[in-house]
Parts: C-alpha cells; sequence; structure tokens
C-alpha cells in the first residue's frame, strides 16, 4: 500500500485502501456529484440506499474527468422479476428504471481498466416489488476520472428518497 | 432545478442550481436515451413470446 503525502497536495497516493465518502441524502436536486476523487483510484463503487425519484425516468450514473461526460457510453442494464427486459444505455451506466414509488438498493462498481477506460457492473434491486436489475458498462475518459454523478436520464427527475455514497480505492 | 455536489477531500456540499444549458443539455440527453428504446409494440410481443414459452 503505497501511502504517500504531500504537504500542500494531501494524499498524492493511497492504492490499496478503501475511503467511504459521507453517505448524503438523496432526498433533493435533479443529481448528485461525488468531485475530487483522488487521480490515483482506481475503482469506485456507487452504494444506494432506497434511492428513489418522484419520476420514471432511468437513474443512471455518470462519470467525468474535468466535467462530467454525458454521452459515449456503451452498455445494458436488464431487469428480471415477474417478467425480463433491458434497455440499452449511451448517455451513462443504467442503474434501474421503474416508477416513481419504486426505491433502489444496491451497488454500482467501476473499476480502471487501464488508459482512462472504464468499465462498470450493477446489481441493484427494488424494495417495492420483485424486481432486480442487471448491467455493465465501459467510457473511456479523455483524462483522469475525478467525479461521479447519480442522475436520471431526462436529468430533470428529483430524488426524493434514500441515501448515497460512494467507497474509492 | 438543481444539483448537489459533495468534494470527496473536503466534505464540502454545495447545492447548485442547473443552468438554462445544463437543462437543454439534459433534454438533448433524454431525447438520444428514449430513441434508444424499444417500443409499446415491440414490448408488448416481447411479453407475449414469454407466455407463450411459459405455456410450451
Amino acid at each position: 500500500m503505497p501511502l504517500q503525502l504531500s504537504g500542500t497536495s494531501g494524499v498524492l497516493d493511497n492504492s490499496g485502501a478503501f475511503i467511504a465518502g459521507t453517505a448524503v441524502a438523496s432526498t433533493s436536486g435533479t443529481s448528485i456529484d461525488f468531485t475530487s476523487i483522488p487521480s490515483w483510484v482506481k475503482r469506485v463503487t456507487v452504494i444506494f440506499d432506497s434511492v428513489s425519484t418522484n419520476g420514471t425516468s432511468a437513474k443512471i450514473v455518470q462519470i467525468g474527468s474535468g466535467s462530467v461526460t454525458t454521452s459515449g457510453y456503451l452498455g445494458t442494464s436488464v431487469y428480471t422479476g415477474a417478467s425480463t427486459g433491458g434497455s440499452t444505455y449511451t448517455t451513462g451506466i443504467g442503474i434501474a428504471d421503474g416508477s416513481a414509488a419504486d426505491n433502489i438498493m444496491g451497488t454500482c462498481v467501476i473499476c480502471l481498466l487501464g488508459s482512462n477506460t472504464w468499465v462498470a457492473s450493477v446489481c441493484t434491486g427494488r424494495s417495492s416489488n420483485a424486481y432486480g436489475f442487471l448491467g455493465g458498462a465501459r467510457l473511456a475518459l479523455g483524462g483522469t476520472l475525478d467525479r461521479v454523478r447519480i442522475t436520471t436520464a431526462n436529468g430533470t427527475d428529483t430524488f426524493d428518497a434514500g441515501s448515497i455514497n460512494i467507497l474509492y480505492e | 432545478m438543481n444539483r448537489i455536489e459533495i468534494d470527496v477531500i473536503t466534505g464540502k456540499r454545495e447545492v447548485i442550481e442547473l443552468t438554462a444549458q445544463e437543462v437543454a443539455q439534459a433534454q438533448t440527453q433524454y431525447a438520444e436515451w428514449l430513441a434508444l428504446q424499444p417500443t409499446k409494440e415491440e414490448q408488448i410481443a416481447k411479453l407475449q413470446a414469454q407466455i407463450d414459452a411459459l405455456n410450451t
């Protein structure tokens, strides 16, 4: 675990250590951004606890370098339960679709493949009915990842319940 | 509409009002996503195929 500290820049490298952010109540806002993620990070886990919005638009995760990237993703998320189906996503990593009444729990794990290419896996489920979501996605960033955004596909639905946190390592 | 921004190093939390440009970008993003979604007819056909499979 090569811990490197700088008097001016703080932690330069802490590879191998899990660092948890502070859980954020997802009870307002159309998106929640976690910024200033250190450059040495190679894996980010986004944690959803009973997260809900006031609309039916799919919940997505976006990543970025300097600013959030809103296009160019490749991936699919599928649901399974009483029926099955799925959607492809190009504007983010699909976390879950559904109704305003749904509360989502689970994780989205985003790993550095190399050369600023990030690959994600998704595993979430609803509390209101027997549906689970599985997915995968990838995105090549133009630079080092420094932010993660949790939002919806339409960008205008508002979070109204639950909490979200990230782990980075 | 606003977004919540959390700096993971400092823990500072800010609420930022979306600009008109950001709202427009969200609408463009949504149109792109919608265009990829199956039509109602396609979804019904898929569900019917699943029902048929259960009955065989």
